[in-house]
């Protein structure tokens, strides 16, 4: 029978094994995994999770939401200067724009661009504190999708799909791999301001996968999660008689059901929300960290302080085995600069610069950096034509991310766009599903064979496309 | 086969090349990557990675032409020979390599192993041959009721014993009465029974008793809302637009609103899915329907899409996916880039479905009350005689900023629908006017905000002072509901790209399901009546899909577990029937009492099979058997749904405002839960986390997930504690400590407290549970969140 069960491991009951994989229980997801490797078998669907041997065990993943723009970052373009203010010449193609601007003229890119590290990695002078960490960070420059409005970028870059409905990357991840933090959630997004981002919490959905798998949204400051607290009216002896009662409600109930496997799931479940409610304030909370290490962070500076939180905080929850962090800046689009880029990405860029450095820095000194992949990109990049005379519109045709850790080769770029910026050519373009199957190729998953049954249908999390780029890997 | 042994033979003798070693590994470096089940793909219909792949495979002509063996087509790509496509993409083999292949293929290209589990057989595309047309699934309904009319009352409790005997299973004893009640009150209305209904009912559970309590439930309007989110979860209902801005959808709820007054009024569901589909062509001038079409317009839109011809095509592709899916429990989505690998659906009958809908277009909506609207009309008339002068200036003063407004949300689109928006809509063919009308959208956007189209400054106050002023005096404009039309009497031409030639496509339904008729399509003054010939064929009462689908949903509803548990799919990768008879029965009995979900319902919910307990005695020896229960030896038991759990509690605790129906209200009123707003990018934060629907995808079933998140909500959240208190307080009255227990769960779970519940409540209400004391209130909050509480035995 196909049903929508996942394809998983059928060694301990199977629904059990679902319910606890989504959060905490790490030690029993990893004793599953240990007893199915060491048999050696193989399912039809290569259910061996991991497929391979991983080269890191988690992402952060580092969002920034509207689109950051390559051509003024990382990716310099001589020619766009020579030919500013002019059309760009017809040997680029006509693309649909966002905002109708394909016949718009050229905007100069005025940034200072230097060489770092030594692979003389190009950087422009809005990221000088990411240009030190140079030789750890190996810079995409091919990348392509399908969508030129935020919504569906944001969609494609969480998803592969521009359209809504499916399992976020964060998701299948949780769903290959499992949970390996004792007592948190395995898959956690964090958002730099009260904005809603663009789609919402489906960013980070299960789509038609169970929900245990989605991610959940901590909020800034001492209450991360809906719920953590008990009722402040509550006497401080209540809450704990009122957990007695229902576990021995529940112990009354079961025990008149004995058949009802599913009854014990719920009441581990409502015992590890205790032990979330003991912990999750203890892994938010950042007043043990010393000054030298906020002060890396941007902490003790009023512009960098809020990324620099969310980054420190991102370490904290990659220590205590959290799976997928992601991390946004900009949330509601901000980085998104139709109009007037100097000053829009002077901002953005200015309040993500050190944070993100120090993070790259801190994983590296905590030696946590071997086994992270840190992921950096928005939605899209933006386009060498001007917008409003002064801003970039979108370009889902070719833009720049950038990644670090998991024992890759840092210092270098793999793809490139052409003399403008505007499309990604030659080999080594990649699509997000190409990113994503690379993504999950670090943490050995093999995008093929990761495959949960929906309807009936063989889903992947690439719909059937992509392929992992080797010059990533070398 | 003698050329295969003869080329066996040449093989060993030395002289072709070694397969293992030589053949294979080519084959695996340069071709499996798009042509193997490994890889999952087969491009161009061509699987490699077995003889049978060279024999049969292919959507023009095979890759080994086996009578001629040099001329095969895999020869000539891999030599890049005229007229064929080079091969492998973007590169040449080394002459060496290509010799080897030549060498196999010309001596026949022996295939000395199979390679291991390849999966099941991908199918030959674009064929539906005679053993597809043998699917169960679209076989004439059989049963005894057709031709004999006589099956007496317990038939389906029968046929489940039958199949339980032969696998040498007990069934379960009937659940106990208070089980029973709290059952069937949850799954017909979605709300627990009231104290005075089990009390009633405890007292005398007779049969009389049940039949009593099974008319009241589905006379209840509270039916309606828990089934109409059944279907609203089908057919993804949400209250606004999804994408970036996820606009709000003011007019929904009328749809809502449709589909609950509907099924409360037992409409038969053949008209039910024949108004969703064309009331606008089969019933123009009944109002009262007109809602249903809102069903073709739940699909998600994205307010600043430029590419108006592509999200067009997306709303389309999606109501096709819908509806297949819903309706006929046909997985048809595959097919819309290429022949379905499984099922004997071809990419030209996804298109054919699809040509059905290409006329669609969403006109203004209509007035609710035609009366009205009359009234309105001439009010409004009179307004403009009146204020004249005003509206003038007020044109005037708009005009430069209406200008801007336009032109500006023009010029965002790419050249050729730039084109479209400028021309005179009348000029234009169906298509582009489908196209246009897309886009203008944005333009009206873009004039509903006009104030960020003036210059700042005195004009700006000006206009919008006496705009204030105008339309405060401005009668109310008819209330209206969103609906469905077609662009013109003609549809727009319909064609597909299949291997990248552009076929033309008319409307027809699936070849598979040629036994039926085609529909006969009949042009109306202003519509193509395409819709409505669809509508027939699909509740034509010989349709092998439309009744089965249906009462295998309710089937599943009622007992846990489809008949067919992938429920919206009835093709080769979905689920086998557990109970073939049985779901043919069902359907049959459905179809011949005119299509009436009520009178299904009744008969199954007052039948043995369903009254079972939830607990079997030897419950480790069925499950060895039969782990899911599917042959159903014991009763359903199921945890509540996010609804069910959030308006049980309101229900409990005396709080559950019952009116029925109208615009969505705030999540803190207590409405029941499903005329909250349903935001697609931001659902109610408790309903989401008990697996509520996403708007998105049509949801045949729930999610049925245990999470931190749930805990913490119903340990701490707001509806567990203000529901607490308030069922405290309404069983205060009691004497004594278990006398107000008593009462409690009564109230909260619609039955008495077991031995060992009351010994745990005495014990806590030992120490307080006098009216007013915190114990009490403990033992509501305690109750609501336990699992007594959460699961249906």
């Amino acid at each position: 029978m196909l049903s929508d069960k996942p394809d998983l491991p059928g060694f301990l009951d199977r629904r059990a094994w679902l319910w606890n994989a989504g959060l905490g229980f790490g030690a029993m997801a990893s004793a599953v995994l240990a007893l199915e490797s060491s048999r050696g078998a193989s399912s039809a669907n290569g259910a061996i999770l991991p497929h391979f041997k991983p080269r890191a065990k988690r992402v952060i993943f580092l969002f920034m939401e509207g689109g950051p723009s390559h051509i003024d970052l990382l990716d310099p373009k001589p020619l766009l200067n020579k030919l500013a203010g002019q059309k760009m010449p017809a040997s680029f193609g006509t693309p649909v724009t966002s905002m109708g601007t394909a016949e718009a003229p050229l905007l100069e890119c005025q940034r200072q661009w230097t060489r770092h590290g030594k692979g003389g990695l190009w950087f422009s002078d809005w990221i000088p504190h990411l240009a030190r960490q140079a030789d750890d960070m190996l810079v995409l420059r091919g990348l392509w999708c399908d969508a030129i409005n935020h919504s569906a970028g944001v969609c494609q870059m969480n998803t592969g799909s521009p359209l809504a409905g499916r399992p976020s990357l964060g998701a299948w991840t949780l769903y290959g791999l499992g949970n390996e933090a004792e007592n948190l959630p395995g898959y956690v997004v964090l958002t730099d301001g009260s904005a809603g981002i663009t789609n919402g919490p489906r960013n980070w959905g299960a789509g038609f996968m169970p929900g245990l798998y989605q991610g959940t949204k901590l909020e800034n400051g001492a209450k991360p999660l809906p719920g953590l607290e008990a009722d402040a009216k509550l006497l401080p002896g209540r809450a704990r008689l009122r957990r007695d009662l229902v576990n021995s409600l529940n112990t009354t109930h079961q025990a008149e059901r004995p058949g009802q496997e599913e009854l014990s799931s719920r009441i581990a479940s409502q015992e590890l929300a205790y032990r979330l409610q003991a912990e999750a304030p203890g892994a938010v909370d950042l007043a043990h960290e010393t000054a030298a290490t906020k002060k890396l962070y941007g902490i003790d500076n009023k512009n960098t302080a809020n990324f620099g939180k969310m980054c420190l905080l991102a370490r904290r929850l990659a220590e205590r085995g959290v799976r997928f962090i992601q991390l946004y800046s900009g949330a509601g689009s901000r980085w998104d600069a139709h109009t007037n880029i100097e000053k829009n990405h002077e901002l953005m860029c200015g309040g993500m610069d050190q944070p993100v450095a120090g993070l790259l820095a801190d994983l590296k000194q905590r030696g946590l950096l071997a086994d992270t992949l840190v992921i950096w990109g928005g939605e899209f990049g933006r386009t060498p034509m001007s917008e409003k005379g002064d801003g970039r519109d979108h370009n889902p045709w070719g833009f720049s991310m950038w990644m670090a850790g998991a024992g890759l080769r840092g210092g270098r770029t793999v793809g490139e766009t052409d003399e403008l910026g505007l499309r990604a050519i030659n080999d080594n373009r990649m699509h997000i599903h190409d990113l994503h199957a690379t993504i999950l190729h670090l943490l050995g998953l093999d995008h093929t064979r990761l495959i949960f049954r929906h309807k009936g249908r063989p889903e992947r999390p690439t719909i059937n496309e992509g392929e992992v780029n080797q010059a990533v890997l070398v | 086969m003698p050329l295969e042994w003869f080329s066996f033979l040449l093989l060993l003798a030395g002289s072709q090349p070694d397969f293992p070693r030589e053949v294979l590994p080519l084959l695996k470096e340069h071709c499996f990557r798009c042509h193997s089940h490994a890889a999952g793909k087969s491009k161009g219909g061509v699987v490699l990675d077995s003889r049978a792949g060279l024999t049969d495979s292919g959507d023009s002509v095979p890759p080994l032409n086996l009578k001629n063996p040099s001329t095969s087509l895999l020869l000539q790509v891999i030599r890049h020979a005229e007229g064929v496509p080079a091969m492998p993409p973007g590169k040449r083999l080394e002459p060496g390599q290509v010799a080897v292949l030549s060498r196999w293929i010309e001596s026949g290209a022996p295939w000395p192993a199979a390679p291991a589990d390849l999966g099941p057989p991908l199918r030959r595309p674009g064929s539906v041959t005679a053993a597809d047309r043998e699917w169960w699934s679209v076989q004439p309904i059989s049963s005894p009721s057709l031709t004999t009319g006589k099956v007496g009352p317990d038939a389906y409790d029968r046929l489940v014993l039958t199949t339980l005997a032969a696998r040498k299973l007990q069934p379960a004893p009937a659940a106990e009465p208070s089980a029973w009640l709290r059952r069937v009150h949850l799954d017909l209305t979605g709300l627990p029974p009231t104290p005075k209904t089990a009390r009633e009912f405890l007292a005398v559970p007779s049969r009389e008793a049940r039949e009593r309590v099974v008319d009241t439930l589905l006379a209840n309007p509270a039916y309606g809302e828990k089934w109409g989110r059944l279907w609203l979860d089908l057919v993804r209902y949400a209250d606004s637009d999804g994408y970036r801005q996820d606009e709000f959808r003011p007019q929904a709820w009328r749809y809502r609103d449709w589909v609950v007054g509907a099924l409360n009024a037992d409409m038969p569901y053949d008209r039910f899915l024949r108004l969703q589909l064309a009331a606008d062509e089969l019933e123009p001038n009944n109002a009262l329907v007109q809602p249903a079409l809102g069903y073709l317009r739940l699909g998600t839109y994205e307010y600043n899409q430029r590419d108006s011809a592509g999200q067009w095509d997306t709303i389309l592709d999606e109501i096709t996916d819908v509806t297949s899916d819903v309706m006929l429990g046909l997985g048809l989505a595959c097919a819309r880039c290429h022949d379905h690998k499984y099922d004997p659906l071809r990419q030209r009958d996804y298109h054919a479905l699809r040509a059905y809908f290409t006329a669609l277009a969403w006109p203004a909506g209509v007035a609710t009350d035609a009366t009205r609207q009359v009234e309105q009309t001439a009010a409004l008339a009179r307004w403009r005689i009146i204020n004249q002068a005003r509206l003038a200036r007020l044109q005037e003063l708009e005009a430069p900023a209406r200008a801007k407004a336009r032109a500006g949300a023009i010029e965002k689109f790419p050249p050729e629908i730039q084109k479209l928006l400028k021309a005179d809509p009348a000029t234009l063919g169906p298509r582009d006017r489908q196209v246009r009308d897309l886009a203008w959208r944005q333009v009206d956007y873009e004039y509903d905000h006009l104030e960020n189209h003036f210059p700042a400054g005195d004009s700006r106050e000006t206009w919008r002072d006496l705009y204030l002023e105008l339309s405060a005096a401005r009668p109310k404009a008819p209330e209206t509901v969103l609906v469905a039309a077609d662009i013109a009497a003609t549809a727009p031409s319909s064609s597909f790209t299949r291997r990248g030639k552009t076929e033309a496509v008319l409307p027809a339904t699936p070849l598979l399901l040629d036994r039926l008729p085609e529909p006969v399509i009949t042009p109306r003054s202003e519509s193509t009546g395409r819709r409505s010939a669809l509508a027939t064929w699909i509740t034509r009462p010989d349709h092998p899909l439309t009744a089965r689908v249906m009462v295998n949903r309710v089937w599943a509803a009622l007992l846990g577990n489809g008949i067919v548990s992938t429920t919206s799919d009835f093709g080769t990768l979905g689920d086998r029937p557990s109970h073939p008879a049985l779901l043919d029965l069902l359907a049959a009995d459905f179809i011949a009492g005119g299509w009436k979900l009520k009178p299904l319902i009744r008969r199954v919910v007052l039948g043995d099979t369903y009254s079972r307990s939830s607990n079997h005695a030897n419950e480790a020896d069925c499950r060895l058997q039969d782990p899911d229960n599917r042959l159903l030896w014991r009763g359903p038991f199921r945890r509540l749904t996010a609804e069910e759990i959030r308006d049980g509690m309101l229900a409990a605790s005396g709080k559950l405002d019952h009116a029925a129906g109208g615009p969505t209200v705030a999540g803190d009123k207590n409405r029941r839960s499903l005329y909250l707003p349903f935001k697609r990018n931001n659902r109610d934060q408790f309903l989401a986390a008990f697996d509520a629907a996403d708007g998105v995808l049509s949801t045949p079933l729930r999610q049925n997930t245990i999470t931190v998140v749930q805990t913490l909500l119903l340990r701490n959240g707001t509806l567990t504690s203000q529901s607490a208190t308030g069922l405290a307080s309404l069983c205060a009255q009691g004497d004594s400590g278990e006398q107000r227990a008593t009462e409690l769960y009564l109230r909260a779970l619609g039955r008495p407290a077991s031995p060992g519940e009351l010994s745990i409540a005495r014990d806590l209400l030992r120490q307080g549970g006098a009216p007013g004391d915190a114990e009490l209130t403990d033992l509501a909050a305690a109750v609501l969140q336990s699992n007594a509480y959460l699961y249906l035995d």
